[in-house]
């Protein structure tokens, strides 16, 4: 059994609406191993992005952690001053979300916004940070790095942008990388080369990577365990492979049953 | 035929010089030939930029284009303009990709499907009610979402109603521009289950557009696949998935199916001229006249 | 899987986060107040606004008194008569043989009722006699409060109506522009910026100028509310045309288009709308500059001419430090001023703060 790099246990995240207090994450226990992608799959609504966030302690201000731990190297996180996890953020954990363009300052070149991550977390300055940017553009399969390095947000494909953000979210050298349905903007050609990029990821930079996504068809060739939320609770998580040979939990069977193909 | 396309050509000005013709241009739709029998669905697939998105909208004529004629049922639509453009319009419609910002925020349900019947105005407000109920009964919702506002819905439950509203006037021919791509896999597989049943109960033909091969393997009886605004293979659903002939098809069926990434570009060459060549049995691909 | 929520529009979102605010909500108290006492002027005030005595110049306020040696006998004041000391200044000697109790609800001078309906009735006043004044007299012996009450009238409507004006051209023009681009968007923009060039308070001067000498006040009123909304729409106009650009991209307005329905139509319904939340807020924040221009006008003297009141002309008659000094009441039109303008500024902020997050919401 790999050891595991993040231990999520008893993660209950709460919301107030009108004066009720909603469940979006209820009482999830997790393990993730290094050096896997591990995938949390579920429809909108399932709590799936919610835990996400909670990592990181990204939450909008109107979600709260009830309950839980989440367990890094031996530390809960949640026990961090504000500073400390600050310094998590892109050092250690590192995040792709699903929206490109909302992620990305549209004022400033990617080249900047890559930057900024380098001058934060390392100690390159001047034009030792410009190479190491071409040098993560190549890693992610960009074709003309030192264009998209001067470009802006707009100026680039939908596929381009993703894997800017993905050079942004690994520059810093993480450990984990968190990939919040990094394809459902994409179209099937795109699809699979990032999914290529996030196996040479895993396979070259030894990376760990949690993906979260709504599609189990697309789940299934890329990772190794499998954990399946639905209304913030997990019904059913372990190896990929068996778990779609064999499914137990009826809503698993009703995603397999809909996978069209 | 239902609706013909002869010819469609749009181009975009990349570089313009000053008084004359732009020195660049993006050929986004390039002499574009289609035909849709009625009851026979077209699925149109391609990546992003394909140019996909622009003819679905160059047929409904909500973007001007440069060449070209558009015949629905048997009529030349292309100079029509106004109120006359105005009729034709009852019997194209159109579902748009993003079920969030389709629908105007602002309008209730029924001033939302109200707002369709341009030409019905004279039907009562209590006939209006009885016939929405029976339409938003019919994409599986219930009479009293006709209150509500848009944002008090989900993705999935945003575009039945979207359906609906394009149901209203009752078309023949229903455009779907990426209507499933923005929802869950399970949802889509519900819409996608939705339109089958309605495609049978009024007699809908749809042009549905997608980048999503497996949804549209599942809804259209002929498949064109777009590629740089060029449609480089025609056929009927199962023989283009099973015997692909365009190498881009291939990929595009190698990426979707297996998640293979696709070659790095360009392979295909689409300079020069070229002929759509019927390989027996209706299976069209174009080929370069150099073959 | 639907939620129950109560269905809110985003604007009665953005009012129930206003009312959080205290100090906006306090704001628009204020300016409630100020404009009920506008429309109510007449009953309010004790004198009309041209009760003039001009042996009562540059009376000080009236201290109303309640207790006559020790004892409680109501509010009353002394009657002053005007006297001038070696210095040639004024003295006002007060006499304390006759008291005149105020009173409420008291017959005064004769005014018609919102325009249509004869009284004589007035909240407070003293009999004939002495004259009651609350804040002070000016040069002739009028009531400064009286006549604050009836220049709110004019200042506050000003600011009102102009702004109305001013808005809706801004609106169509707005909307026109953004929603065509192209050369009628260049045309239009190149021709609100012709007007916004001309420095306002210049164009303002012009503009009055060009107005013919035998007008009467309440043509001058008016000429005056249309030279300020002819300086007011190009900003409006420059605001709702990029708002119109932008959302003229929403696919519902593509959607609209599909439906076939014209173009006015989906200006009118699908794109104006969503400009008036945010437009709420500018035209909140634009109305001092209608209170502030009509106050300049008439400092100068050529707006709103006596014996009609307006804040403005009211302060006109304080140019000179002398006056300040001995007569400080005279200020007071200012603070109304300060007070009017700071509040629609608090309320214009906060509405915009509110409405902000809430555009951000409306997306999912």
């Amino acid at each position: 059994m790999q050891d595991a790099i993040l231990k999520i246990n008893h993660l209950t995240v709460a919301v107030q609406e009108f004066n009720k207090e909603t469940l979006l994450v209820n009482d999830l226990n997790l393990e993730i191993p290094r050096n896997r992608i591990t995938a949390l799959v579920g429809s909108s609504g399932s709590g799936k992005t919610t835990t996400g966030l909670a990592i990181l302690r990204l939450l909008p201000q109107a979600l709260y952690m009830k309950k839980g731990a989440i367990v890094w190297e031996g530390q809960d996180l949640m026990n961090l001053s504000e500073n400390q996890m600050r310094l998590m953020r892109g050092k250690k954990i590192g995040m792709v979300f699903q929206e490109p363009l909302n992620a990305f300052n549209p004022v400033f070149t990617i080249g900047f916004q890559i930057g900024e991550v380098l001058k934060q977390h390392t100690t390159l300055s001047g034009p030792k940070i410009n190479d190491e940017i071409v040098r993560l553009l190549t890693t992610v399969g960009v074709d003309d790095p030192p264009r998209i390095l001067n470009s802006y947000p707009y100026q680039l494909s939908g596929g381009l942008r993703q894997r800017a953000m993905i050079a942004q979210a690994i520059a810093a050298s993480p450990s984990l990388i968190i990939a919040d349905e990094p394809t459902s903007n994409l179209d099937v050609t795109l699809q699979a080369h990032i999914m290529e990029l996030f196996r040479k990821l895993r396979d070259e930079l030894k990376m760990t990577i949690l993906l979260i996504s709504h599609d189990l068809g697309m789940v299934v060739h890329l990772a190794e365990q499998v954990a399946i939320l639905a209304n913030g609770r997990m019904v059913e998580s372990g190896e990929t492979k068996s778990i779609w040979q064999h499914p137990r939990h009826p809503f698993t069977q009703q995603l397999k049953q809909k996978m069209v193909i | 035929m239902l609706l013909e396309l002869q010819g469609i050509k749009k181009y975009f000005p990349l570089k313009q010089r000053w008084g004359g013709k732009p020195s660049e241009v993006l050929k986004a739709v390039d002499n574009v030939d289609l035909t849709v029998a009625e009851g026979q669905s077209l699925g149109l697939v391609g990546e992003s930029g394909s140019g996909k998105t622009t003819l679905g909208r160059i047929i409904l004529k909500l973007i001007p284009f440069d060449a070209g004629r558009i015949v629905f049922e048997g009529q030349d639509i292309t100079p029509f303009k106004g109120k006359q453009m105005r009729q034709v319009r009852k019997q194209l419609q159109m579902v748009f990709q993003d079920p969030y910002s389709s629908l105007d925020p602002r309008f209730r349900v029924f001033q939302l499907l109200d707002e369709a019947m341009l030409f019905e105005k004279e039907m009562k407000l209590a006939d209006k009610e009885i016939f929405f109920s029976g339409l938003l009964k019919d994409v599986g919702l219930s009479a009293d979402v006709l209150n509500r506002f848009p944002h008090e819905f989900s993705g999935g439950e945003r575009q039945r109603i979207a359906i609906a509203r394009a149901l209203v006037v009752k078309p023949k021919l229903l455009i779907l521009d990426e209507a499933v791509s923005s929802l869950d896999v399970i949802i889509q597989s519900q819409i996608i289950d939705l339109l089958l049943t309605l495609q049978k109960k009024f007699n809908l033909t749809y042009i549905f557009i997608s980048h999503n091969l497996k949804v549209v393997k599942r809804i259209s009886r002929r498949v064109g696949v777009i590629y740089k605004g060029k449609i480089v293979e025609l056929a009927k659903t199962d023989e283009l998935f099973n015997n692909p002939l365009h190498a881009y098809t291939k990929e595009l069926l190698a990426a979707a199916i297996e998640y293979k990434p696709l070659s790095i570009r360009p392979t295909i060459a689409l300079d020069g001229e070229f002929n759509f060549v019927d390989q027996g049995q209706e299976h069209f691909v174009l080929k370069s006249l150099g073959h | 899987m639907t939620r129950n929520t109560e269905h809110v529009s985003e604007f009665q979102l953005a009012l129930r986060s206003f009312k959080k605010n205290r100090l906006a909500v306090c704001c628009a108290m204020i300016l409630f107040i100020f404009y009920a006492g506008a429309i109510f002027a007449d009953f309010l005030s004790p004198y009309s606004y041209r009760n003039e005595d001009r042996n009562y110049s540059y009376c000080p306020p009236t201290p109303v008194r309640f207790f006559d040696e020790g004892k409680w006998v109501g509010p009353y004041i002394y009657g002053q008569t005007l006297t001038f000391n070696e210095f040639y200044r004024r003295v006002y000697q007060t006499d304390t043989t006759r008291r005149f109790p105020v009173r409420l609800f008291v017959q005064g001078d004769e005014y018609k009722l919102l325009g249509l309906i004869p009284s004589r009735l007035h909240l407070v006043g003293v009999q004939e006699g002495a004259r009651l004044y609350l804040i002070g007299a000016d040069s002739r012996g009028r009531d400064l409060w009286s006549r604050i009450l009836y220049g709110a009238q004019i200042s506050l409507s000003i600011g009102l109506i102009g702004v109305l004006i001013s808005f809706s051209i801004g609106l169509i023009v707005g909307g026109v522009a953004g929603f065509y681009g192209g050369w009628i968007d260049n045309v239009l923009m190149r021709l609100c910026e012709m007007v916004m060039m001309v420095p306002g308070f210049y164009l303002l001067l012009a503009l009055r100028a060009a107005v013919p000498d035998d007008f009467n006040s309440v043509q001058i009123y008016f000429a005056i509310v249309v030279i300020l909304s002819f300086i007011g729409w190009a900003g409006l106009a420059r605001i709702i045309r990029g708002m119109c650009l932008s959302l003229r991209e929403r696919e519902y307005v593509l959607a609209a288009k599909s439906l076939g329905l014209s173009d006015f139509k989906i200006i009118l319904r699908h794109i104006l709308p969503h400009t008036v939340s945010y437009s709420i807020a500018a035209v909140m924040l634009s109305i001092p500059g209608y209170i502030l221009g009509e106050s300049a006008l008439s400092l100068i003297g050529l707006g709103i001419q006596d014996p009609y009141a307006s804040w403005g002309n009211l302060l006109s008659d304080n140019m000179s430090i002398v006056r300040i000094k001995f007569a400080p009441w005279i200020l007071w039109p200012g603070v109304f001023i300060f007070l009017t303008v700071i509040s629609f500024n608090i309320i214009g902020d906060t509405l915009r703060d509110c409405l902000d997050p809430m555009m951000k919401a409306e997306r999912k």
